[in-house]
């Protein structure tokens, strides 16, 4: 998997590509926890080159998310239909900010 | 030998033995989507057998071994029904007993684990686990 971190209009956007599963989502943690502590504002995460997810994928977004509630929130965009399946599922969906 | 070709050619089930590790994971997921789609599942099919079987696979690299170990994957396509059966030898663990997640409980009220198998049941028609000769078989089926 590949993530490039980038700004974008003031919001510090962070674009995975690939899965992210049991072995890539240590990576996607670690990359887009570093991007989260250093922006001062909303933090994106573009999944558009993002093919599945699972649940340590969760996981990872569940504490990113938890970290972005004391900054300037969570955003998610360019969510696919199997991406969306894993968060409609398992109820998580519903508590992020999906655009 | 000669046996065991027939048995194959009359159950119309393909075994592949896998070394379960990080390094090898996605090849594994690759293998079982391939075999999926060549028995002309839809790409939602694939797509959710390919998920429901990371997160077995997963299961078993973080709770049956410690440092990797094998598996073996029993792949059949009968009338339209795609079985996938998954067998370890690492440590038994019935996957399905684990409590299910309450999908709508605040997020911080929540558990870390069991999203994993809850997925499983979610995504395919069945899923089975039992314990044989010394192995966990966990088996999925999925109509398309």
């Amino acid at each position: 998997m590949t993530i490039k971190t980038y700004e974008e209009n003031g919001t510090t956007v962070v674009a995975p590509e690939g899965k992210i599963d049991h072995v890539t989502a240590a990576e996607f943690l670690n990359k887009t926890t570093e991007a989260a502590e250093a922006c001062s504002n909303s933090l994106m995460i573009d999944m558009a080159g993002v093919e599945y997810i699972s649940s340590a994928a969760l996981r990872a977004i569940l504490q990113i998310n938890s970290i972005m509630e004391k900054r300037g929130g969570l955003i998610l965009k360019n969510v696919n239909n199997k991406v969306m399946e894993i968060l409609r599922i398992t109820g998580i969906g519903k508590y992020l900010d999906i655009r | 030998m000669l046996l065991f070709l027939i048995d194959k050619a009359v159950s119309g089930i393909d075994s592949r033995t896998f070394f379960l590790d990080e390094s090898s994971f996605e090849s594994v997921t690759e293998y079982i989507a391939g075999v999926c789609a060549a028995a002309g599942c839809d790409e939602d099919t694939v797509a959710h057998i390919t998920i429901a079987s990371s997160e077995i696979l997963a299961n078993i690299d973080s709770y049956a071994y410690k440092n990797g170990g094998e598996v073996e994957i029993l792949t059949q396509c009968h009338d339209r029904r795609m079985t996938i059966t998954f067998k370890d030898s690492g440590l038994a663990f019935n996957p399905l007993q684990v409590e299910e997640p309450d999908v709508n409980a605040p997020l911080s009220a929540r558990p870390i684990g069991g999203l994993g198998i809850f997925i499983v049941r979610n995504l395919v028609n069945d899923v089975r686990y039992t314990y044989e000769n010394r192995q966990n078989v966990l088996t999925i089926e999925m109509d398309f």
